[in-house]
């Protein structure tokens, strides 16, 4: 594969980042949310949603990626044909359900590392659970979930290179796809090199934030 | 104000607190003395539900906020009423706990705000007021990190009356300073009483004791065996733990 070559597919490559890019934000953000509140059920006094909460992650985080992403794509149809979802849903769907379950173990940590006279300064000021884990508890956990959830970024990001199975067309299934119109491998090394780029990209933004974040400690 | 009958309180198999019976009445200040685990901290953490007690009532203002037999909660009111009524009794902390994230305005602010739903510009007034009152008006923008632990318990008497408390709790507030910094809260605790303002005050300082409080309380194992005036208690104690600790502290 010439260089000339190379270069005119880079505009191909850069779309299929973007993919991957827009993938890995996304399914992290909804993740984030749904690990918030996964994790305050684990910490809820109930012992029924503290179960449920804790089947879930078990569930997602004790079996393979690829497979959630098959099943969502190709199994949930066929037990329920309006559970029939396009494969940038399904993988938007699997990316953020994975991630959910493994934030939720981060978001829990960070929270229960918090000094429990926090919580109790709180309520001697008479503020309800909620409005002290909202206002009080959750935001203090902020910079100790930065380090972890830039690793979670980072994974996911790579992960999802595992949607191109289901014919998703990301920067790894591009790749693929010029690799198998050229009759070669060459492409691999552009290609691996935007991947670095974008994870060089993220622990940056995650070094930032962490600096932001530590301006009162 | 306060009264406590027949409270116990027990962590498992270990009994912390046998039988209390405390009151407490408007504008009095009574300090708790005794040795370390006698109860005291968990005693006062009973009167603002940090603690739930195992039996015996518990009234705040005349209100009956815990009532328990064999640890079978009683209680008949909401637990919103009895948010409220635990927002009004302040309460300042061995360790501070100040939010560490908002800065010393922010920490007053917090609570009459979300709380009290107070608006934000008359809560800042207020806050800038207590600051004065405390001698940190010119830290208002500081994050409690770069404030001395002097500074920062001051910063949590001020944050606990925004609240417009009734009560004031003092669960050993200057156990953790530098000794060059209790006197500063001494000092702001003595204005206080001075007020009127009715405080329980947990606390190893016996000279504080002696000079601000009406009423002297000595704990040991859970119980209170001996209370009185600062007089009686720091000259003529009767019991044999009292003039034994005494000997030791004085």
């Amino acid at each position: 594969m010439s260089l000339e070559k190379i270069i005119a597919s880079v505009p191909i490559l850069l779309v299929g980042s973007l993919r991957t890019l827009e993938l890995t934000i996304i399914s992290v953000f909804f993740g984030m949310i749904l690990g918030l509140f996964l994790a305050l059920g684990r910490l809820s006094k109930n012992v029924i949603i503290d179960k449920i909460c804790w089947f879930y992650i078990w569930l997602f985080r004790g079996t393979p990626l690829l497979m959630q992403i098959f099943f969502i794509y190709y199994a949930l149809p066929m037990i329920y044909k309006p559970l029939t979802f396009n494969d940038i849903t399904s993988a938007f769907i699997a990316l953020a359900l994975n991630s959910g379950a493994y934030l939720a173990e981060i978001i829990r940590a960070a929270i229960q590392s918090i000094d429990k006279g926090q919580m109790e300064a709180a309520k001697a000021l008479g503020m309800s659970y909620r409005q002290a884990m909202f206002r009080i508890i959750v935001p203090q956990s902020y910079r100790r979930l930065i380090p972890p959830v830039g690793n979670e970024f980072i994974a996911l990001l790579k992960d999802s290179a595992l949607v191109s199975s289901i014919g998703m067309t990301e920067l790894m299934r591009t790749t693929a796809q010029i690799s198998n119109a050229t009759a070669s491998a060459v492409i691999y090394i552009p290609s691996a090199a935007l991947y670095l780029v974008m994870t060089t990209l993220f622990t940056l933004v995650f070094e930032k934030l962490e600096k932001k974040y530590s301006v009162y400690e | 104000m306060i009264r406590m009958e027949k409270v116990c309180k027990s962590f498992g198999a270990l009994q912390v607190l046998k039988n209390i019976d405390l009151s407490v009445a408007k504008g009095e200040v009574v300090c708790i003395i005794g040795p370390s685990g006698s109860g005291k901290s968990t005693l006062l953490r009973c009167l603002n539900h940090l603690e739930r007690i195992t039996s015996g009532r518990v009234y705040i203002d005349g209100e009956l906020i815990d009532e328990r037999i064999d640890g079978k909660d009683q209680l008949k009111i909401s637990h919103k009423r009895v948010a409220e009524i635990c927002a009004e009794v302040g309460m300042v902390f061995q360790r501070f706990n100040l939010f560490p994230h908002m800065t010393v305005l922010q920490n007053i602010i917090e609570a009459p705000v979300t709380v009290k739903k107070m608006p934000k510009q008359e809560a800042i007034d207020l806050a800038v007021e207590l600051l004065k009152k405390v001698g940190l008006e010119d830290k208002k923008d500081e994050y409690p990190s770069r404030l001395s632990g002097g500074q920062q318990q001051r910063v949590a008497i001020a944050r606990a009356l925004a609240m417009k408390p009734k009560i004031m709790l003092f669960d050993e507030p200057t156990s953790a300073l530098d000794p060059e910094l209790v006197g500063e809260v001494l000092e702001v605790m003595k204005e206080l009483a001075r007020e009127g303002m009715t405080m329980l005050v947990v606390t190893h300082e016996m000279g504080f004791a002696r000079e601000v409080a009406n009423r002297v309380v000595f704990m040991d194992k859970g119980e209170i065996l001996e209370e009185g005036t600062p007089a009686e208690i720091f000259s003529n104690p009767k019991h044999e733990r009292t003039k034994s600790f005494l000997q030791k502290v004085l």
